[in-house]
């Protein structure tokens, strides 16, 4: 038993009638197992004034190549820290801890997204800063990350133009919940057929208020602009 | 395939549920769930992963009932309240996307029957 949560998942009340019908009225919401953790993540990162953010995309956006530029270029500004998630290894985990930030990497096994109880297990063995910024790098996975609430200050998804500019309208929910769209890999658009304009168009039907922003990790144009993103919604929340 | 893991939640709800109940229950014959249109679940994945993630429970072999919930929306330009069947269609009055869903995310157990 973890001194955590328990791990007991003793929190929901019985609601036990006596009468011979034998039906039972729960009227439950069934993710509100994750959104309690994610509650107490929430609280966690207010109290300790800690922006968590939660990255996420397909498998190979460049989402770890765009994190390793992000903390090189921030890294004297504010403090940092990483939880990474894959099914398997901790080669990603690798990457950021060369970059000498705190980095804990989550193995989901065979789930194919992070929740909200990893995410505060993962808290007490990380113990971020106060008055930092934590990346949480999801499993790469377009689907499932959209459901589970981790109590994060806002979902980012990355969306490299490999992938083609239909995606929004393919993994509608995912997109619908992020606050932020990042088309990443700019730099190969001259070699693929990805209509920026498109993309930008597709997610804001699912999402009106989606804010966009382009970049290539590697060159590493638009990488600025990000961290500029970054930075004022650190100041905002941080010195609010 | 999260609705796998949504089953197992839905487990832990149905035995917390039934633990302290008297007479103690041996099964759990029916399911009512209410899942929205707009909620991100497949239902034949829940249908599928249920039997699987009820193998070793007092819900072994229940029978799973689906109540779905219709999607609406506000829509933020003709100021009209409208029926959204999935997140990429237009609102049906004027055909913009600039709305905000009010209904259709549900994602809930209503009640079981056991034995």
């Amino acid at each position: 038993m973890c001194g955590y949560c328990g791990c007991g998942h003793d929190h929901e009340h019985s609601h036990e009638h006596a009468h011979a019908s034998r039906i039972i009225q729960i009227e439950q919401d069934i993710l509100r197992e994750n959104q309690c953790f994610a509650d107490q993540n929430r609280i966690y990162f207010s109290k300790n004034h800690i922006i968590a953010l939660n990255l996420m995309s397909s498998p190979g956006s460049g989402k770890t190549t765009l994190l390793v530029e992000t903390i090189l270029a921030l890294k004297q500004r504010c403090a940092l820290s990483v939880i990474e998630g894959d099914q398997q290894t901790d080669l990603d985990a690798k990457r950021i801890a060369a970059t000498d930030v705190p980095v804990l990497q989550i193995n989901t096994g065979k789930a194919c997204h992070l929740d909200a109880h990893r995410i505060g297990h993962a808290l007490i063995d990380l113990a971020p800063s106060s008055n930092s910024v934590l990346f949480i790098e999801n499993v790469g996975n377009l689907v499932c990350p959209a459901l589970f609430d981790l109590g994060e200050n806002a979902k980012i998804v990355i969306l490299s133009v490999t992938e083609g500019e239909d995606k929004p309208l393919k993994y509608p929910h995912m997109f619908e919940k992020a606050s932020l769209m990042i088309i990443n890999k700019i730099d190969l658009l001259p070699y693929v057929s990805f209509n920026v304009k498109r993309c930008i168009e597709y997610a804001k039907r699912v999402n009106p208020h989606i804010e966009v922003l382009q970049t290539s990790a590697t060159t590493p144009q638009g990488v600025d602009l990000w961290c500029d993103w970054l930075l004022q919604t650190y100041d905002a929340k941080i010195t609010a | 395939m999260h609705e796998l893991n949504i089953c197992f939640s839905l487990i832990r709800i149905l035995e917390a549920s039934a633990k302290n109940a008297l007479p103690p229950i041996p099964r759990i014959k029916t399911v009512w769930l209410e899942i929205g249109e707009l909620a991100g679940i497949d239902l034949e994945a829940i249908r599928f992963s249920f039997p699987i993630a009820a193998t070793h429970s007092l819900a072994k072999d229940a029978i799973l009932e689906i109540k779905t919930q219709a999607g609406r929306a506000h829509c933020h330009n003709c100021g009209k309240d409208v029926m959204i069947a999935s997140l990429l269609v237009p609102c049906a009055i004027c055909g913009q996307y600039n709305y905000t869903i009010t209904q259709g995310k549900a994602l809930r157990v209503i009640k079981m029957e056991t034995e």
